[in-house]
């Protein structure tokens, strides 16, 4: 069975590789570009992963984990953004995410990462 | 009474009057495409990942008044905490609403009181608490409670209260598009000289669909009322505005939304609480100060729409509007009457608030007079109908001009409004608002002269409909 | 002419002025109707060119994603989507400005590739004519995409661009010689003449975060002519904290320009030198507001209660905003 993976992401050129090289690494992709779209999506579907960004719109991404904590706390996140600031981060962690991806980022990272915090569960 | 002579001076003096407000037409819609077309080349392609992880761009206070605005005051503030800026805090104040305003702040952020010391530069109305929140999501959140005052005196609490140096004044209901503050910042970084304050486009949100403070498509109004608007703030903001900015005469930084230079507005003194004009008067009253300090300063603007508000949908409250920002404009000209002509003042005495007075202020009156005695040469059976028939073509004719020119920089700059079918609305908008909406405008700027004269200074209930319109989903 | 005056002012029966504005009002119709062809031109031609550039980018990355993370994508791809996708000086600029996207939110491996593909496509032929433009938006672009894409060019052009007249196009270059430069990425500020603006300094920051190499002795250009520049550089050694600069910024903290001794003072809380109080304590008298805050900040933060208590005086005076300040730093200390 292939996992599926929730990535919410609004920028449109990264949105499209992770969804490319995600489903070559053999996963099932699935995408929402802002927060509410998300949180929609999460409603009608099951999820192996979710990868988010933390500045959307409508939504803060951190209202987003919260949520994803709340109501299947066992699916892990990995965090794909643009901030480098420690409190953000840290914040993040403390949110329970597994994982936390800073801008730029490489793509064969992020498919060894999201490799291991798939094969945790 | 010589009949002939009548007509004719009457004749030089409109021909006299019609070359400059044409001159006036054409350098505005010169200098304002030369503007477009700038600012569009200077969008290169930067780093929005560098700007957004810089802790070295400046912080923001935002500071929005709030009054009587329970309906919709939560999920506006909720729409500016998602706001694309690396740092700013957001100080919601709250002036002395008589409705729930406060509680339902309260509640959804909650909200604490605290109770650290804090020093007010400028008097304003009492304080009676300020709050903030608990929850570490909300940790830049601000409410200030206060005895109601007006705008003016609770954006001062909102300037004494904050933490930045630079302040974001906005109305609370206005709809920001993400990067609005990023681009607004932007002249206070890239200018040598100081910027004292700078401001945007502000767009039309009536009909757009909105969700959760966002505009998620921009669809034209279907009332009349509303497209006349837009098309008066299209002539404004793409034609006026882009013009003086281009000369550096920009008199006016839109209430909406427009950010300041925190330590200039304190020692400018403030918003002023006397006037209904405050936005007006307190850019002037900054630009004033500069000149006579003879600090070199300037005033950004940015061509780019950054901000949606609600326009008035009803005569009435359009016509209240309107007689308010009249009453501005002649106080603020009238505190700044040592401007007028002052060669001191540079652009803001010799072109700026001249031209304020005569076409602005003056134009509807001089229109009001015009329309009178054509009516008076009617009446003594004086009237000779071509000749009154021609001058009202030539100046039918110049107003659809301007509206389809200001139509055209749409068309060129950001054509928002998407479907064909919405510009064809517009073109037509164009020919029938000098007859029904023109008019009315005009007799709402007289009424403003007249209250004012007689003592009148209050801003009158504005009733919004809270962007209501009937695609709005509740997430 | 002749004939124009002559008939507006005595054609038959109508007043003069009757003709004159009979004949503005068909020129004011005449352009509006121009106008309105002229938008509708418009809005065609961009609808067009937005459907061209959408197909493109489609395509675009299709094959970058292709080229990036197909193990199976071919070599000889490349060279074919070179000669029929990118001719035309759109499909060259689109392009450019989508691989500078990728550069920018990629590192590691994928970007160097993206690096290599942007060479095959011979997309730096644009880039070099760019620079070369007298169109100032043309040289800023040009600049921006060689120095994303790491490609060296003459030093004396580098330097002309450096200081160009335009600040967009400085910004550019200066970033080109931080990003490009093996070991001193800042010597550029000696040749640089103008001001440094704020948001070039924002993008030095960043420049400097992603920088390998050791991170240069700010204190090289505390004697710059451009205040700018010296400010810059105090706000840098305390961002990298370069403890051995401390003594060298002191001198600032009496200097005539504010900025600079706003600066200077900030350096000293955030690097956490007490000695500097007791010089800040002389000079508080005759400070305005703005700087006597940035003292008490100091001293709440790096200083002693003694040493807060020096300036009780202002608790008797009528300066209500740094009364405020003492108070709120007393109420720290006695915490």
């Amino acid at each position: 069975m292939k996992k599926k993976i929730l990535v919410v992401e609004d920028n449109p050129m990264v949105v499209k590789s992770l969804e490319f090289k995600l489903n070559k690494d053999g996963y099932e992709v699935v995408v929402a570009v802002d927060g509410r779209v998300a949180l929609d999506t999460l409603k009608n579907n099951n999820f192996d992963l979710v990868i988010t960004d933390l500045m959307l719109p409508f939504i803060t991404g951190s209202q987003l984990i919260e949520h994803i904590k709340k109501e299947t706390p066992t699916t892990p996140i990995i965090v794909l953004s643009t901030a480098t600031q420690e409190d953000i981060i840290m914040d993040a962690f403390t949110m329970g995410v597994d994982d936390f991806i800073t801008k730029p980022f490489s793509p064969n990272e992020l498919s060894l990462r999201v490799k291991r915090s798939l094969g945790k569960t | 009474m010589n009949y002939e002579l009548l007509v004719d001076i009457a004749s030089w003096l409109f021909l006299i009057y019609a070359c400059v407000i044409s001159s006036g037409y054409l350098f505005a819609a010169v200098f304002s495409f030369l503007e477009i077309k700038k600012y569009k080349r200077e969008n290169i392609p930067t780093d929005d990942v560098t700007l957004l992880q810089s802790t070295s761009l400046p912080p923001v206070s935002v500071l929005a008044p709030a009054y009587n605005e329970e309906a919709n005051v939560v999920e506006n503030v909720k729409s500016l905490l998602t706001v694309n800026y690396p740092s700013y805090e957001i100080v919601v104040i709250n002036d002395g609403s008589k409705d729930n305003t406060l509680q339902r702040l309260i509640d959804t952020f909650d909200l604490v009181k605290d109770e650290s010391l804090r020093y007010n530069s400028i008097p304003t109305q009492e304080i009676r608490g300020v709050y903030m929140s608990t929850h570490k999501a909300y940790k830049n959140l601000t409410v200030i409670d206060k005895a109601n005052g007006g705008k003016a005196d609770a954006l001062n609490a909102g300037i004494n209260n904050c933490k930045h140096d630079l302040i974001c004044c906005i109305d609370v209901d206005c709809i920001l598009e993400d990067d609005a503050l990023l681009k607004l910042v932007s002249p206070f970084l890239n200018n040598e000289k100081t910027v004292i304050a700078s401001g945007g486009i502000i767009r039309v949100a009536n009909s757009c669909i909105i969700e959760d403070g966002r505009i998620i498509e921009v669809r034209l109004p279907d009332k009349f009322l509303a497209r006349a608007q837009i098309l008066e703030y299209f002539r404004a903001f793409l034609m006026g505005r882009m013009a003086w900015s281009r000369l550096d005469g920009l008199l006016l930084i839109s209430g909406a939304f427009g950010m300041f230079n925190k330590k200039i507005a304190i020692e400018a003194g403030g918003y002023n609480t006397k006037t209904v004009g405050e936005d007006m008067e307190l850019l002037v009253r900054m630009r004033r100060m500069m000149r006579e300090k003879k600090e070199p300063y300037t005033v950004g603007f940015i061509p780019d729409p950054l901000c949606w508000t609600e326009v008035p949908q009803q005569w009435k409250v359009l016509h209240r509007q309107r007689n308010r920002w009249t009453r501005g404009t002649m106080e603020t000209l009238w505190i700044h009457r040592k401007m007028l002509f002052n060669p001191r003042f540079k652009v803001l005495g010799m072109l700026s608030t001249p031209y304020w007075m005569f076409f602005e202020w003056l134009a509807p009156i001089i229109e009001f007079f015009g329309v009178l005695f054509i009516i008076l040469l009617y009446a003594l059976g004086r009237l000779d109908w071509t000749i009154f028939l021609s001058f009202f073509a030539v100046v039918y004719f110049f107003s659809v001009l301007y509206s389809i020119t200001a139509i055209f920089f749409e068309e060129y700059s950001f054509q928002q409004y998407k479907k064909p079918k919405y510009i064809f609305r517009l073109v037509g908008t164009a020919f029938a608002e000098p007859l029904l909406y023109h008019p009315f405008v005009m007799w709402a700027a007289i009424k403003g002269n007249i209250d004012l004269i007689r003592g009148k200074n209050s801003w009158g209930t504005m009733s919004r409909t809270g962007l209501a319109n009937p695609q709005k989903k509740q997430v | 002419m002749e004939k124009l005056y002559d008939y507006i002012y005595y054609n038959s029966g109508l007043e003069w002025i009757v003709n004159l504005n009979i004949l503005i009002s068909l020129l004011f119709l005449l352009l509006i109707l121009l106008l309105i062809l002229f938008i509708l031109y418009l809005r065609v031609y961009k609808n067009l060119r937005n459907i061209k550039k959408a197909e493109h980018i489609e395509k675009l990355t299709d094959f970058i994603n292709g080229y990036l993370f197909d193990t199976e994508f071919e070599e000889a791809g490349i060279e074919e989507f070179r000669v029929n996708h990118v001719r035309s000086k759109l499909q060259k600029k689109v392009t450019t400005k989508e691989i500078l996207v990728y550069s920018q939110n990629f590192k590691g491996e994928a970007n160097a590739s993206i690096k290599k593909l942007f060479f095959r496509l011979e997309l730096d032929n644009l880039a070099f004519k760019e620079i070369a433009s007298r169109k100032w938006y043309l040289r800023a672009r040009g600049m921006h995409t060689i120095s994303n894409m790491g490609i060296k060019i003459q030093e004396s052009t580098a330097v002309r661009l450096l200081n160009d007249k335009k600040v967009e196009v400085r910004l550019q270059s200066l970033l080109y010689f931080i990003k490009l430069s093996q070991k001193y990425p800042l010597n550029f500020l000696y040749r640089l003449e103008e001001p440094l603006t704020i948001w070039q300094q924002i993008h030095i920051e960043d420049a400097l975060k992603s920088y390998k190499e050791e991170i240069p002795d700010f204190s090289k250009w505390l004697n710059h002519k451009q205040p700018t520049v010296i400010g810059f550089c105090i706000k840098q050694i305390s961002a990298f904290n370069q403890y051995e600069n401390v003594e060298k910024v002191v001198p600032f903290l009496e200097h005539p320009e504010e900025r600079l001794k706003k600066e200077a003072i900030r350096c000293m809380r955030k690097m956490g030198n007490n000695d500097s109080v007791d010089i800040v304590l002389t000079i508080f008298a005759s400070e305005n507001n703005t700087i006597k805050k940035e003292i008490i900040k100091l001293i709440k933060e790096v200083g002693s209660y003694n040493q807060l208590q020096a300036l009780s005086y202002e608790l008797k005076g009528d300066n209500e905003e740094i009364k405020i300040e003492y108070l709120k730093a007393e109420e720290h200390f006695l915490k």
